[in-house]
């Protein structure tokens, strides 16, 4: 059966705002970040654009924001965490940047935290529980900036490099045939209106 | 109706174990955490306590510790978070508030809650837990400041007396009428579980 999938990263968090590592811990949104969550569900509501499913990870933040975008009943996967940074969590995001942003290949493992490979297969295997799950064909899901970013690059690596925007809100916009996966489009126009 | 609720703060987090401020702000359990999570399960096991219902707050290190501890399905109540401390979460504890006669205002000015503001929410959401169905022996996992600050609203004298500050630590309460009577705060089961490197 084909399906629609629209991945979703959070809003801004306050960690985000403040520059701090978030992998497994979180922060709540910050008024920025519920308003960018808005301009999500607007950007689907004039599209007509309505879901048979809503998913996030069991961190708070994606929940909020999901709860933004829509009314929808929603379950939370475990799967969908974002990448686990280890003792890293927290400090600054100037440690990840010192890695050149290499989040594919950078070991996080000597901080105690995830290798890329696992979050890829965890993503992947996540992923396919739930376009296998039932017969949802439109479906939303709220994930994270890294662990999105990781699995595009395992679903499609042709189109990932490409549409991979590491900005809160960004909308990655993937077909699904039933056997593969391919990115249609990563959308952040619905965020210009967004105010500081 | 007679009715009993043990109230358990999480175990150990990473940012409880960096000292750093962590309200609304969330980090995952550390392997101390989840020991201390383990040691609550067999500190009722032993007991013969079970649980007609279980809740914890919608932040994930009260759902991991809840797990670890029994394995009954729970409901998430986002008013069960810890205290907001604004803008200083995820900072060093050395910015907490200081001193006591200061915490009505302190977090204000950063964004955070009041304590008047916690146990309002606090104690509406606990209230309505209590008399929405017929469960008699009620767990909720929660957090260090908020149960105290629940403690405090309806047994003020007893929770300053009885005040302790471990993960994972059991506030017992029996509840009556409305009237919750704080009978004791348990640490023996979590007081000489000692930090292990996490590898």
């Amino acid at each position: 059966m084909r399906k629609k999938l629209f991945l979703v990263r959070h809003g801004q968090t306050l960690f985000n705002q403040k520059h701090k590592i978030q992998g497994w811990c979180d922060s709540p949104l910050t008024a920025k970040g519920i308003a960018e969550s808005k301009a999500v569900g607007q950007y689907f509501r004039n599209r007509q654009i309505t879901f048979d499913k809503a998913c996030c990870s069991t961190l708070l933040r994606t929940e909020e924001t999901l709860k933004h975008i829509s009314d929808l009943p929603y379950t939370r996967y475990e799967g969908l965490k974002e990448f686990g940074f280890g003792r890293l969590e927290g400090a600054s995001t100037d440690l990840i940047l010192s890695f050149g942003h290499d989040l594919l290949n950078t070991s996080y493992t000597q901080f105690g935290g995830e290798d890329p490979q696992k979050v890829q297969d965890r993503m992947e295997k996540t992923l396919n529980d739930i376009v296998h799950e039932d017969d949802a064909k439109t479906i939303l899901i709220v994930a994270h900036g890294a662990n999105l970013m990781n699995l595009l690059e395992r679903i499609d690596p042709d189109h990932a490099k490409d549409a991979i925007r590491f900005i809160n809100c960004v909308i990655y916009e993937v077909d699904y045939d039933g056997k593969n996966f391919t990115i249609v489009d990563s959308i952040v126009s619905h965020l210009a209106q967004v105010k500081e | 109706m007679q009715k009993k609720l043990y109230i358990v703060r999480h175990g150990q987090t990473l940012f409880n174990k960096k000292n750093r401020i962590q309200g609304w702000c969330d980090s995952p359990l550390t392997k101390l955490g989840h020991h201390q999570a383990q040691a609550t399960k067999e500190y009722f096991e032993k007991r013969g306590i079970t649980f007609d219902k279980a809740c914890c707050s919608t932040l994930h290190r009260t759902e991991e510790t809840l797990k670890d501890i029994t394995d009954l399905d729970y409901s998430r109540y986002d008013a069960l978070k810890e205290f907001n401390y604004g803008l200083l979460e995820g900072e060093s504890t050395d910015l907490a508030c200081q001193k006591k006669d200061d915490l009505n205002t302190y977090y204000v000015q950063f964004g955070g809650e009041t304590p008047k503001q916690v146990e309002d929410r606090v104690e509406k959401a606990i209230r309505t837990i209590m008399e929405e169905d017929d469960a008699k022996s009620i767990l909720i996992v929660m957090h260090g400041s908020n149960s105290f600050r629940f403690a405090n609203r309806v047994e003020p004298s007893k929770a300053r007396k009885m005040q302790k500050f471990n993960n994972c630590i059991i506030y017992e309460y029996e509840y009556e009428d409305g009237h919750f009577d704080l009978k004791q705060v348990i640490d023996e089961h979590v007081k000489d579980l000692k930090e292990e490197e996490d590898a």
